[in-house]
Order: C-alpha cells, then structure tokens, then sequence
C-alpha cells in the first residue's frame, strides 16, 4: 500500500505511487512533478531535516485543498528525507484530473505550497564536507 | 515552563533539540528574548515562524505554560 502523503528515509519512486493507483474512467490526465537534487556550485548531496509529524499534517492540509480548490480526483505527496545525492529524485508529487488544465494546476499548487509551508530544511553540502543550510523556498 | 524545539540551523547552531524554558507571554516576546539570549542567531531567529501544537501561531499569540513551541527557521523542503 502505498501512502498519499510520506515522509520518510526510504525513497518509494515514482513508478510504484503510478502503479500502486487506478484512477477512474473519466480521469484523462496525471501529472507527475519530480524534484531533483541539483549540483549547484560544487554541492554533492542534500541533508534533508523535519518536523516530520507537523510536515505530515501540513502536507495532508495541502492535499485536502488542493482536492477542494481543484476539481480533480487524486494527489499523492512524497517528500524525502536524510541524504540525497545530486542527481537522486528528493520530491514527488502526482496529481490525477479529468482534464491536462486542472491536473497540472493542482500540481503546481501543491508543488510551491508544500515547498512554502511544510516545516522541512535541507542542507547543501559541498565536496570537502562542509554543509550550509538553505533558509526559506 | 514550554517546551522549545528546535531544528536544520538553529538545532546544530544551539547544540540541542529541545529544551525547556520558563516563559509565558506573547510568541513576539518570546522572540525578542531568544533573540537577546542568543544575539548570534538574531538573523535566523527574526524570520523564523513558531508553531505550537503543529499549528503556526502569529506574533500575538499568548502561551500560558505547558505548550510545545517549535522554532521554525525559513523552510527549504522540495
């Protein structure tokens, strides 16, 4: 079973969130956004931090209005967290609508208001070891 | 006494995840006096959000005792 909202250490992927739902006849649409770990100036992995029981409320809060704002039929949020190397997937959100326009909207919208709201830090860390926190989205 | 959290920045610049503090008043004052104990992190402690209970709180929030307040610096997930 795989969870509509996750946090955790362990990474779940794309293609099992995909395949683990059956969206209803009249969805036509799913959109898949993928956060990536990026090399930026010489940074080697991400050291991602929570409050995770708060993250986890907020990211379901999230959820919720997105359902209510858009009319489509599902979304999945997963957001990792520990160590993620450049180039490894760090965020995953699916959304599943009848029609492209308001699939993607959804996704957008849950997209920056998890990356707004949602109590999770990460940590760029550099070739030599040393680390520096990114403060705000 | 509230229970302070803290996290990313601010617990590896503190050197701890909680502790407890006798305090009680506005979330405002309770930022001005970090700020005053911790001058070195004033930067981070301005702009950070608090949260109590799960919920954010604004700066006119009263704590009475007995909350657990946790010290948001600016988030980074995604």
């Amino acid at each position: 079973m795989v969870p509509k909202v996750y946090l955790g250490v362990e990474w779940l992927g794309a293609e099992r969130v995909l395949s683990s739902y059956q969206p209803p006849e009249d969805c036509g649409a799913s959109v898949v956004f993928l956060g990536v770990a990026r090399e930026d100036d010489g940074v080697q992995e991400l050291h991602y931090e929570a409050f995770p029981e708060m993250a986890i409320k907020v990211m379901e809060e999230i959820r919720q209005e997105a359902l209510a704002k858009f009319p489509i039929k599902e979304v999945f949020i997963h957001h990792r967290l520990g160590v993620v190397k450049v180039g490894e997937p760090s965020f995953l959100v699916v959304t599943y609508g009848g029609h492209r326009e308001e699939t993607f909207s959804a996704c957008r919208y849950v997209v920056d208001e998890v990356k707004k709201r949602a109590p999770i830090w990460k940590k760029e860390v550099y070739k030599d070891g040393k680390g520096e926190w990114v403060l705000g989205a | 006494m509230i229970k302070l959290l803290y996290f990313a920045i601010l617990r590896e610049k503190l050197g701890k995840q909680e502790e407890m503090l006798e305090f009680s008043g506005s979330v405002g004052e309770l930022r001005k006096l970090l700020v005053e104990r911790e001058p070195h992190l004033a930067d981070v402690l301005k702009v950070c959000l608090f949260a109590v209970n799960q919920e954010y709180v604004g700066e006119d929030f009263i704590l009475k005792g007995g909350e657990t307040v946790a010290v948001i610096p600016p988030v980074s997930g995604g």
